[in-house]
């Protein structure tokens, strides 16, 4: 039987089980060449974690939270931030907070922060250790990406490529709901053959996660003050949704102003990534727990 | 992560154990010859660890060196987020005064308690008799005064009671089992010696210590109430009068 003969229903049906066996295999064979024995990161730094759970956006998040609980930072409730009186960015436990208090040595808004942030030079060590430990993709892995994503999209179009001259050469012109499915298909590729983390990367996130389960059960009587890190672990490994605004009321500057993109960030992380979406969204939130 | 086996830590659930052999490993090659040993205690040496409890480590060292202390206090508050690590740094020199002064604890330590690393420090520790009893009656006097002053700010909010009740679980137990050893009937499961205190008090003894164990686990069954919170306080009254009888 050939496809191509298929009437307009029938090869749509058949165009979605294709896409889906592509698209599957596309996604098992990232996964196979992207595995690997989980390292041996020291559980140090939480700014590392939350750059591998959502990007140097996270990271400066996640950073400024903790600054604003140890009372060095302060925001208000326009999101901007200022330094507290007396303030020095040697207060910093390490150079990514001596980065962002330097930044805010005077007030500024902080979403200029989440467009100038990502220049810190901490960052980029952060993104140089994960990219060496192939937690996030290197340049190998991003080759290796592109081909797989390019053999995808080859196969995706190809085939809806010629049943579209197949039914123009046959007079039929109602093609557009293949061309829609074709761009639709076309951009999942995209995104599944390219998240932001490895699998490797997903693993390791997901078993650093539940090292730190028993600490969302515990969430609830966090003070703030900044006396332990535990804000600052579950804010860069479960997201800042996961942190009560009761305990911490000034988070809720940190996450998106309700009814104002909000949705786009509950939509394409909340399944998948759970309640990781709120420190994560924005960052990369792809490939979250798989 | 380094998964360390040598280390003895069976009992213990996988994060924690896997947590607490990083942590290890860190303050080995850090103090290197200055950590003589490491010590769980509490639930976690009793394999009874629960999602909220806190894990119990004695970490005892030759010397409190600062730049080894600052090297590793990343790795501890990494361990006190992810498993609520609560270390007490002791030295070696300190372990018979610190049994002398905190008795009570002491006793629970010695009862309850899992070398993971290095030598058991308690070899020639032996606390007096009445060190632990004055002891006890002060945690006991101690627990009571606190729950009274509890009960009066907190006791119509159930989650505060609830908290309590999960705060004084812990220690209460403790405080049972020496009871028990030092009346001659010793109980190292310091749970059943709780139940076993409890079932000479009164008959809303064990209700009480059901409600005790339950908020301990973090599942409180009647979300803490403030009838609870006062036979609580009625039971601790009956262990400081039987601490108050011994000689």
């Amino acid at each position: 039987m050939n496809p191509f003969d298929l009437r307009g229903p029938e090869f749509l049906l058949f165009y979605v089980l294709f896409a889906t066996v592509v698209l599957v295999a596309l996604s098992m064979l990232r996964r196979v060449r992207e595995s690997g024995p989980l390292p041996s990161l020291d559980l140090q730094d939480p700014y590392l974690f939350a750059f591998l759970n959502g990007g140097a956006k996270a990271a400066v998040r996640v950073c400024t939270v903790a600054l604003v609980d140890r009372g060095l930072l302060e925001i208000s409730d326009k999101r901007e931030v200022r330094p507290h009186k007396g303030m020095k960015p040697e207060a910093g436990q390490n150079q990514l907070e001596t980065e962002v208090l330097r930044y805010f040595s005077g007030p500024r808004e902080l979403k200029k922060l989440y467009e100038e942030g990502k220049y810190f030079s901490a960052l980029s060590k952060y993104e140089q250790t994960l990219r060496m430990y192939r937690l996030l993709p290197d340049d190998d892995v991003k080759r290796a990406r592109r081909k797989l994503i390019a053999f995808a999209i080859m196969a995706l179009l190809g085939v809806a490529v010629i049943k579209i001259f197949v039914a123009l050469g046959r007079g039929h012109t109602n093609i557009g709901f293949l061309i829609f499915l074709g761009l639709i298909v076309t951009l999942l590729a995209v995104k599944i053959g390219n998240p932001a983390r490895t699998k490797l990367g997903d693993a390791y996130f997901s078993s650093v996660r539940s090292l730190f389960s028993d600490l969302r059960g515990r969430i609830k009587s966090l003070h703030s003050g900044g006396a332990t890190k535990e804000l600052v672990w579950v804010a860069a490994l479960f997201g800042l949704a996961s942190v009560p605004e009761t305990s911490f009321p000034f988070v809720q500057y940190f996450k998106p102003p309700k009814g104002s993109g909000s949705s786009s960030c509950g939509s394409s992380c909340g399944s998948g990534c759970g309640s990781g979406c709120g420190g994560g969204c924005g960052g990369g939130c792809g490939g979250c727990g798989s | 992560m380094p998964e360390n086996s040598s280390l003895s830590l069976e009992g213990v659930p996988a994060n924690v154990a896997t947590v607490l052999s990083n942590f290890i490993a860190a303050a080995s090659s850090t103090y290197s010859s200055d950590l003589l040993s490491v010590v769980l205690y509490g639930s976690g040496a009793e394999g009874k660890l629960t999602s909220t409890s806190d894990v119990n480590l004695l970490v005892v060292l030759r010397s409190f060196a600062r730049d080894k202390t600052d090297r590793i206090r990343d790795t501890f508050l990494a361990a006190q987020a992810a498993i609520n690590l609560q270390a007490m740094f002791l030295l070696e020199d300190e372990i018979s005064s610190a049994a002398e002064l905190f008795a009570q604890k002491f006793t629970d330590i010695l009862r309850r308690h899992k070398v993971i690393f290095g030598k058991g420090p308690f070899s020639n520790i032996k606390i007096d008799r009445a060190d632990k009893i004055f002891r006890l009656r002060q945690v006991l006097l101690n627990l009571g005064l606190r729950l009274r002053a509890a009960y009066v700010s907190r006791s119509q909010r159930p989650e505060q009671v609830a908290r309590m009740l999960s705060e004084i679980a812990g220690p209460l137990r403790a405080a049972s089992a020496t009871l028990l050893e030092l009346e001659g009937s010793p109980n190292p499961d310091a749970s059943a010696a709780l139940k076993s205190v409890a079932a000479s008090f009164n008959h809303q003894g064990s209700l009480v210590v059901a409600e005790l164990l339950a908020a301990r686990s973090g599942e409180p069954k009647t979300a803490g109430s403030a009838e609870v919170l006062f036979q609580a306080i009625e039971l601790i009254k009956h262990c400081s009068e039987r601490a108050a009888r011994l000689v």
